[in-house]
């Protein structure tokens, strides 16, 4: 390590044990488990729901997914009270924050300290999730925020979820990780000045999948969302509405019969005619039904069935009787009696 | 001797405590650890990797964190 880092690390270090110090001075009650407790009352609402309705098979599941919420938040709650009667923990000193900051080189790809920003960066290996390649990760801590309940680290980096942009990872949303069993031991070790510690949960968190609790699987990872059905279609089998741009799967949208793009439900209709599926934009109203028509159905903005009653009616009108207004071919009277 | 020992299982434990002289890694892993596997953690001792049978003495910092650390989303 050149001298220009040691000193660059040893003035980082004294900063964050200034802050450490004023974190101590300033530490709260423990909190208490109030999203686990929420989610548990979510899955106690769904599984009465789902009683209710006699749903069998998805009852087991959703009772076992009670279990693990209640699981949570009972381990919660008993990590709360240990805060209790746990004596003031001593920060780390200036010496063991200096070296937590040396060791990071070592274990991560890349390690930086900026005391502009008070910043500690460390880069993560590329992660790969159950064959989803993530890419690697940037865990950003802000040492002027360890002050705070939360927000003194983020998450950056990683390639999004298609059907989510701010979910760059199952865990991780606009940069926030959720920390789930994580949560405990990185309070502890943040509170504590254990900087090297809290880095390695974090990463080893980032490396763990856990499917019953993301916010988008990895099996839909690459796919998206259909504007019509709701269903999700992966990239390969997934297309879009050429009017609009929502996504659509295999099973949904349709092709124009006029112009062959691809329109989604909202911006097709079938002819009134043939019943053909066309864009909206190849559709167009008859002046005296007002139904819209594709190209084939209709000329001169009258439908095929229109222009054949108008030629039916001049065979039987009688001689020098003028066509009533609702056969005038002009759009501004038709819009008149409409 | 004493040592720092350090648990990132859980709530997260951090104390001194005391340990024959002669202990190693495995030893003060299967006794600190009882129904865990050593391949299911990173096992650190003075923030670098270590052997299972490598000697601890004085003052040593040795971490465990688990391998698998399940996130979730939040309610």
């Amino acid at each position: 390590m050149t001298r220009d880092r040691i000193a660059l690390l040893w003035r980082a270090a004294v900063r964050i044990r200034e802050q450490l110090e004023q974190a101590r001075a300033a530490e709260e009650p423990p909190e208490l488990p109030r999203a686990a407790w929420r989610g548990c009352r979510r899955m106690d609402r769904l599984q009465r729901r789902v009683q209710r309705r006699g749903w069998q098979r998805a009852h087991g599941r959703v009772r076992d997914r009670l279990r693990r919420a209640i699981d949570d938040c009972r381990r919660q709650l008993e990590y709360s009270a240990e805060d209790l009667v746990r004596p003031p923990r001593r920060p780390a000193s200036t010496g063991e924050i200096f070296q937590d900051l040396a060791a990071l080189d070592e274990e991560f790809c890349e390690a930086k300290v900026c005391l502009r920003e008070t910043e500690v960066v460390v880069l993560t290996e590329p992660i790969v999730l159950e064959g989803v390649h993530l890419g690697p990760f940037h865990i950003v801590l802000d040492w002027s925020r360890l002050t705070a309940r939360s927000g003194a680290y983020s998450i950056v980096g990683g390639s999004p979820a298609s059907s989510d942009d701010d979910v760059m990872h199952p865990h991780v949303r606009e940069g926030t990780l959720c920390e789930g069993e994580a949560g405990p031991a990185l309070k502890a070790s943040l509170a504590a000045g254990r900087l090297f510690d809290f880095f390695v949960i974090v990463a080893r968190t980032l490396a763990t999948y856990n499917a019953e609790n993301a916010f988008v699987e990895l099996s839909r990872w690459h796919g998206v969302t259909c504007g019509d059905c709701g269903g999700f279609a992966a990239d390969d089998y997934a297309s879009s509405c050429e009017r609009c741009e929502c996504d659509l799967c295999d099973d949904c949208g349709i092709s124009c019969e006029d112009c062959g793009h691809t329109a989604c439900a909202d911006c097709s209709a079938p002819c009134a005619g043939c019943q053909d599926s066309c864009c909206g934009a190849c559709l167009s109203r008859c002046v005296r039904c007002t139904h819209r028509y594709c190209e084939r159905c209709q000329t001169d903005e009258t439908c095929n069935s229109c222009r054949a009653e108008i030629a039916a009616q001049k065979l039987t009108a009688p001689a020098g009787v003028a066509p009533t207004a609702a056969d005038a071919l002009c759009v501004g009277e038709v819009g008149l009696h409409a | 001797m004493q040592v720092l020992y350090i648990n990132n299982d859980g709530g997260g434990f951090a104390d001194h405590i005391h340990i024959a002289d002669g202990t190693t890694v495995r030893q003060l892993f299967a006794t600190q650890v009882p129904h865990g596997k050593p391949q299911d953690y990173l096992i650190r001792v003075n923030r670098q990797p270590a052997s299972a049978d490598q000697g601890l003495v004085e003052g040593d910092r040795v971490s465990i964190t688990p391998t698998k650390i399940e996130g979730a989303q939040l309610a």
